[in-house]
């Protein structure tokens, strides 16, 4: 049993992969998680029985359902399903209806990424930071022989 | 001279429809026909078949939420977004994208199909220039035809309700001023009634059970207004 040291409560949209694994470092980190999602299987990715009784069943882009997940005392918001537009609008919703003061939104679509950044949106884009990685880490496996070619002729 | 020109409206204006079913579709010819420059967006390939049948070029198929696909139909001089999927998430996003994209016309506006009525409040304050719920119309079809049952409770434009709280035997908020009782910020007692009588000057009145308060209040509010003037104490 860990202490809730924080008492910060998170409220995590969608229960894919990545949901049920910021899930439990929040959990491990003593804040109070509640995840949403519309399909209770997906509730099986957790592995801390605390969380599952916390999860709430249902579509986060319904203020209802939100209200039911605790967003009114929530500190942060986190829209992590499979859907843009759903975490486009469940973010919204948080950030404008429930003000709620932490939101961050997972966007695939770099070109919405980019036009929710400019108007202010949290914006998380997998898409450009895993390109990112992968262009700069090929790119430095390549250049290294050379550099230490370079270096041994030098 | 071709006898069977339509004549040319006031003025031609650019409508991007976002979804190509029944409304969509009844829309895009009824704009064409009335010869405005529509183009209409949908995603389903079969979809876009069946349309072409009818509209023609007019039908593109594209997802009206990406930023490409509206950039090549042209979205910087649009007029109209119109979205109308049956998705609100999808329709929201369609306005908020083709509003940033619509650069070169003066007066853009944007028009939404809601289908959840929870919605249409957020819809508005995100910047949505018209909301539309087939479900709300109807709602208020069947409450103009039906009395209200419920007389102590008023449902007003504004959001604001107005309800009659009657304060029970063991309500904790017995023998306390309304003054002296932690009321939610965001509500007003209009008044308090006690028996046949009327007090609209209540402030300093200690509440008996019976009691009558009138709160005008967003609704919510209820549980909490419920919670403290009317919930009988376990432990009294």
């Amino acid at each position: 049993m860990s202490a809730n040291s924080t008492g910060a409560r998170v409220c995590i949209m969608g229960c894919g992969r990545v949901g049920a694994r910021l899930a439990e470092l929040f959990y491990k980190a003593s804040f109070v998680v509640t995840v949403i999602d519309l399909n209770a299987d997906s509730f099986d990715r957790l592995s801390d029985a605390q969380l599952r009784d916390n999860a709430i069943l249902g579509d986060g882009t319904d203020p209802a359902i939100l209200d039911r997940a605790g967003i009114r005392d929530a500190d942060i918001f986190i829209a992590v399903t499979n859907g843009d537009n759903r975490n486009i609008m469940a973010s919204q919703v948080a950030r404008t209806t429930f003000e709620v003061p932490h939101v961050l939104c997972r966007i695939y679509d770099v070109g919405r990424h980019e036009i929710y950044k400019r108007m202010g949106l949290n914006s998380f884009c997998p898409t450009l930071s895993g390109a990112d990685f992968i262009f700069h880490a090929m790119v430095d496996a390549v250049a290294a022989p050379l550099v230490q070619e370079t270096t041994n002729h030098g | 001279m071709d006898n069977f020109s339509i004549s040319p409206p006031t003025e031609e204006l650019y409508f991007i429809i976002g979804g190509g079913g029944q409304v969509g579709f009844f829309l895009a010819r009824d704009l064409f026909i009335a010869g405005h420059e529509v183009v209409l967006l949908e995603k389903d390939p079969r979809r876009v078949r069946a349309l072409e049948d009818e509209l023609g070029e007019v039908v593109i198929r594209g997802d009206a939420c990406e930023v490409r696909t509206l950039q090549n139909i042209g979205c910087d001089r649009a007029d109209y977004m119109i979205a109308v999927t049956g998705d609100d998430e999808d329709n929201l996003v369609m306005c908020q994208v083709a509003r940033v994209l619509a650069t070169k016309s003066s007066n853009f506006r944007t028009i939404a199909r809601v289908n959840n009525t929870a919605n249409l409040a957020l819809f508005k304050k995100l910047g949505i220039s018209t909301t539309i719920s087939l479900t709300n119309s109807i709602l208020t079809a069947i409450e103009s035809q039906i009395p209200s049952i419920e007389s102590t409770q008023i449902q007003l434009p504004t959001n604001i309700e107005v309800i009659s709280y009657v304060i029970a035997e063991r309500s904790p908020s017995v023998g306390k001023t309304l003054d002296a009782l932690s009321l939610p910020a965001t509500c007003r007692v209009i008044m308090l009634r006690r028996g046949e009588q009327d007090l609209w000057k209540y402030q300093r009145v200690s509440l008996m059970p019976g009691d009558v308060v009138v709160v005008a209040t967003p609704p919510e509010n209820r549980a909490m207004l419920g919670d403290t003037l009317v919930a009988e104490q376990v432990n009294a």
